[in-house]
């Protein structure tokens, strides 16, 4: 399965890939924004890693981009957004899944392989 | 329901034991505290993240070099120079987990931190916005000391960019 990775740091995109990568993931692409995100959209990722705060396009935005085409594909939000109000606005545009940085390599390990188990339900 | 802003720096000192307790495993000594009169020259590269919304200001994650480059290593898995863009990337982004981490203990919903700068100059000086509440959260490590510099204002202040001063042009 193809996974897209998402985020402006370099640095957390490879701290995220190694997390897949030890899952057994090895099949990534990766995007620094959201319109970068969105034209990868055109490889069918099975699963999203998803940053909020990005220049060009923000995660939420891009959320509420692929939702209104249809596009169902598990979405897990990986940000530093972690006020209540804000995680209810995400679930509302459509995420699946959310981590708050910073994060325990476990925490996102467990998120990632919960939300495909129940995407696969 | 948001804090005072007094309580913004221990929640500054307890995001960066969290940050560099998940991501940098390089043991910090205890934070002291520090009420800050004006910019400081200890350090060569900075990380700005500018706050806006409840309050206005910002953090700034400083360090020199050497202690940098350690926290870098340690973060991103790899040494990188200074001058390349790795290095600037995974410092800014530890400066963007410690901002988030504290704006989520400083509560306030309507509290926005915006993306990081990366300043890089020997003994160069960040000065805060005026009108600001200025301290200095200072550690220690193995690998050498670093600092977050806070300043921080309830709503709106006048002149609310940060800006960057040479070692020998600050006020």
């Amino acid at each position: 399965m193809k996974i897209l990775v998402v985020d402006d740091s370099a640095t957390m995109r490879k701290i995220e890939i190694k997390i897949l990568a030890q899952l057994g993931y090895t099949d990534i692409i990766e995007a620094e924004d959201g319109v970068q995100a969105l034209e990868q959209m055109a490889e069918s990722p099975g699963l999203i890693l998803l940053d909020w705060n990005m220049p060009n396009m923000d995660g939420l935005t891009f959320v509420q981009t692929v939702r209104s085409k249809g596009i169902r594909t598990p979405i897990i939000m990986v940000t530093t957004e972690a006020e209540r109000a804000r995680v209810i606005q995400a679930i509302q545009a459509g995420i699946n899944n959310y981590v708050v940085k910073p994060f325990t390599p476990p925490a996102l390990s467990k998120t990632i392989a919960t939300t495909l188990a129940k995407a696969a339900a | 329901m948001a804090h005072d802003i007094t309580s913004m720096p221990g929640f500054v000192a307890s995001a960066v034991t969290e940050v560099f307790s998940m991501f940098v495993d390089i043991e910090l000594s205890d934070p002291t505290i520090e009420n800050l009169a004006g910019p400081t020259n200890e350090y060569d590269i900075s990380a700005v993240v500018p706050l806006s919304g409840s309050l206005s200001g910002a953090i700034a994650l400083r360090a020199p070099f050497a202690s940098a480059g350690a926290f870098v290593e340690a973060f991103a898995g790899e040494p990188a120079e200074p001058e390349s863009d790795a290095f600037s990337d995974a410092f800014g982004e530890l400066a963007n987990m410690i901002s988030g981490s504290s704006k989520a203990k400083y509560n306030s919903g309507s509290l926005a931190i915006g993306c990081p700068t990366v300043v890089m100059a020997p003994g160069h000086k960040i000065k805060m916005p005026s009108g600001t509440s200025c301290w200095a959260v200072r550690f220690e490590t193995h690998k050498g000391p670093f600092a977050i510099e806070v300043g921080v204002s309830v709503g709106a202040v006048e002149g609310t960019d940060w800006s960057m001063v040479e070692q020998n042009d600050a006020a």
